[in-house]
Parts: structure tokens; C-alpha cells; sequence
């Protein structure tokens, strides 16, 4: 098994995302908004994975229109199956921290009743 | 037609009407017909008490049979280490769940020492999501699961709905310090964990819902950790047949979950027009013991 990270700049963010799903991945996948110090502004969007040989090979031959979109976004593979181990080491060398938000709606802002 | 097998089927079936009045999830199937398949055929025999009473129950364990690789639901799971795209619902309303991407989906272990199976949520990206469920029209639920928590991040476990905290009709179950159990009829309450929370402990959590009754009750490996009694507001969950269930992650991609849940993909979830019996609820605990 291998595990991928993907991490790409935020402009190309929603275009990464579209490539995914006309790649066949479902969904949107660059899902975890990144700073150098976890606030914003967010300068970059990434997701680990477990990949097989052949999605490999399909992303490294990418057709011209997503060439440009590949060509921008960092990846990383290694062997194994902890995609959260990999996730985190390489944020620690890209030197990125994941954002976490907090407005109104959030878990954290909302009134709590504890007993 | 006759015979022992014939009548054994009769007989269940007209249990299974008596236990199904105002069930929702699957229409008007109740005839007394040796022909109709049952809709829990492949639902746990120790998960069955749930049945009586329930108008609305999903469950996906993570049984070989029951989990397939891809999302699609064609490729099955047939050993430890494999990818998790979709997983059955034996609870009889046919409500499957499908990881929200191919890149979203866990993991399926089981342990060949203890024979435990679990799937592992990695707290980035690993999310699962039901179709949209009818409106089950009560207000009472139950929630019930077991967990091994890995950090102390912000991690939902279910919910009911894009956002707990506004949408009506809502509940959700999270865990980020402590377990959190919320209800919202028409207002949002939450019934909070005193203390500390373990991490890579497997751990049996069950909540108890009960809008009109004012009551939220969260409890571990069988003994209560928190409780509510502050007004819910009104109205049933899930009224106007609007919501999935989140589970790992909330609607919108946040609130990733890390953590291993066992035997079932996420919470068994059961939604009824009566409080669960103390004999139901011992059942489900006693599943993930």
C-alpha cells in the first residue's frame, strides 16, 4: 500500500478540486485548508490519501488542460497505510499548520450545558 | 402451502408488522406474503431487541458482506487493510453509507489477537455520509457506538444535519477534550463530559435523545457521564426529511475525526416515538462489549 500527500496552492484550489472528480475521486478532495501558522489568510489546500500505481501514473501524465494544475501541486509518497503519519510529516517540512475555524456556527462558539 | 419453514416466515412477519407501526423507512412492505423479503435479514441477531419500536434505525456494521472497497459498492472488503468506500445498512430502511470521496475513505482492520474489527477515521480527510433520510416524525433517539479516541482535535462522530447548532431537528455526538452530546428541537443543548478524556482507549458510548422530555443523557461503557434537562426547544428531528447522517466529519469538511470506531462504521443510530427500554439499551451496549 501507499499513502500520498497533495498539497496545493489556495488559488488553484477549487480547479484541483474539479480535476479529482473528472478524475473519478468522487468529491472534493482538497479539504484541508493550510497556513504557515494554522490562521489566515489561507494559503494553501491539501489531503492525504492511500493511492495505487495506476492513479500515480494517471496524475504524473496528466492531459494538457491539467497540466497546470499538476504542475502546482506538491506531493509526496511513501510506503504503508497511515495516511494521518505522512499527513503530518510533511506538513512539518512544508512548514504548514492546518486552520481551524471558529465563527458563530462552530462547535466551539455555541452554548454548552454540562452536568 | 405449508410446512415448518412457511410458517416460521409467517410468524415473523406479523411480528414485524405489530413492531412497525409508523415505521417510515420503506414504505407499506408488511403483507403476509411468504414471497416478501425481510428487510433485517442481514441485521445482527443481538441488535434485533432495537427493532420493537424504532421508526427509523441505521446501522452499518463492518462485516465481510456488508463493506466494499469502492464507493460504487461493487468491489467488497474481503481482508484486514483494505479501503472502505461503502457500507450496507442492515437497520431496514436500506440507508447506505458512502465515504464523501475516494480519498476520504478508511481504513478496515481486524485484529487477528482480539478479533476486533474496527475502521480508522485519520482525522484529515476521512468522512462517510447516508442518503438523505425520510422524516422518521418522533423525537426521541439513541445513539450508540464504540470509539478508541486519538487526539484531543475537534472530531464529530455523527450528525444529523449540515450543522447541529442551527439547523432544527438535529443532533449530533463529538468529542474534543470530552464527549459532547447535542439536541436541537427548535434550541441547541449540549450535555458535556466533566473531566478528561482518554486517548487509545476503546471505549462503549451510548446518548440518549428526548426532545419534548427535555432530556439528553450521555453515558460510558455504561455508566452516565453528563446529562441535560434544559429545554430543546420543539418540534421532531430531522422533520422535514432534509438531513444525512454525517459521520466522521461535519457536512461541510470539518471537524475531522481521529479515531478507530469498532464494529460498526459509525454510531448505530435509532430514532422512535418512545424512550429506548433498559433492556434495548443493554443490548446495544452489550454489542460493543
Amino acid at each position: 500500500m501507499m499513502t500520498r500527500v497533495f498539497i496545493i496552492p489556495a488559488a488553484y484550489r477549487d480547479a484541483g478540486n474539479k480535476m479529482a472528480t473528472t478524475m473519478g475521486w468522487g468529491g472534493d478532495v482538497f479539504v484541508q485548508p493550510l497556513s504557515s501558522d494554522g490562521n489566515e489568510p489561507i494559503t494553501h489546500w491539501g489531503f492525504p490519501a492511500v493511492v495505487s500505481e495506476e492513479l500515480i501514473q494517471t496524475w504524473n501524465n496528466p492531459p494538457k488542460k491539467a497540466a497546470e494544475i499538476v504542475a502546482a501541486t506538491y506531493t509526496d509518497t511513501r510506503k504503508g497505510d497511515d495516511t494521518a503519519a505522512h499527513w503530518y510529516d510533511v506538513l512539518e517540512e512544508k512548514g504548514l499548520t492546518m486552520f481551524v475555524a471558529e465563527d458563530e456556527n462552530s462547535i466551539i462558539a455555541n452554548p454548552e450545558i454540562s452536568q | 402451502m405449508s410446512g415448518p419453514g412457511v410458517t416460521a416466515q409467517v410468524k415473523l412477519q406479523s411480528s414485524m408488522l405489530n413492531s412497525f407501526n409508523g415505521f417510515s423507512g420503506i414504505g407499506s412492505p408488511f403483507n403476509i406474503n411468504a414471497s416478501v423479503v425481510n428487510p433485517f435479514k442481514n441485521l445482527p441477531s443481538a441488535l434485533s431487541p432495537l427493532i420493537t419500536g424504532a421508526a427509523q434505525l441505521i446501522i452499518h456494521p463492518l462485516e465481510y458482506g456488508s463493506m466494499f472497497q469502492d464507493r460504487a459498492g461493487t468491489i467488497p472488503v474481503t481482508e484486514s487493510g483494505q479501503l472502505v468506500g461503502h457500507v450496507l445498512d442492515v437497520g431496514g430502511g436500506n440507508f447506505h453509507a458512502t465515504a464523501v470521496s475516494d480519498a476520504a475513505r478508511g481504513i478496515f482492520y481486524a485484529d487477528t489477537g482480539t478479533g476486533g474489527v474496527r475502521i480508522r477515521y485519520n482525522g484529515v480527510n476521512t468522512a462517510y455520509q447516508t442518503p438523505v433520510l425520510p422524516a422518521p416524525g418522533v423525537d426521541k433517539a439513541q445513539v450508540f457506538f464504540s470509539m478508541t479516541r486519538h487526539n484531543s482535535s475537534f472530531g464529530m462522530i455523527v450528525e444529523l444535519s449540515p450543522n447541529s447548532g442551527t439547523y432544527n431537528g438535529s443532533l449530533a455526538i463529538f468529542e474534543g477534550g470530552t464527549y459532547q452530546a447535542r439536541s436541537r428541537g427548535t434550541s441547541t443543548v449540549t450535555a458535556i463530559q466533566s473531566g478528561t478524556q482518554s486517548r487509545w482507549t476503546k471505549e462503549g458510548i451510548t446518548a440518549l435523545f428526548d426532545i419534548s422530555g427535555r432530556l439528553i443523557r450521555l453515558r460510558k461503557n455504561g455508566t452516565q457521564i453528563a446529562s441535560s434537562t434544559e429545554s430543546q426547544g420543539t418540534g421532531n428531528y430531522n422533520s422535514f426529511g432534509e438531513f444525512r447522517l454525517n459521520l466522521g466529519a461535519r457536512q461541510n469538511g470539518s471537524f475531522y475525526l481521529a479515531g478507530d470506531s469498532w464494529r460498526t462504521l459509525g454510531p448505530i443510530t435509532r430514532f422512535s416515538a418512545a424512550n429506548a427500554t433498559e433492556d434495548q439499551i443493554a443490548a446495544a451496549e452489550a454489542y460493543y462489549t
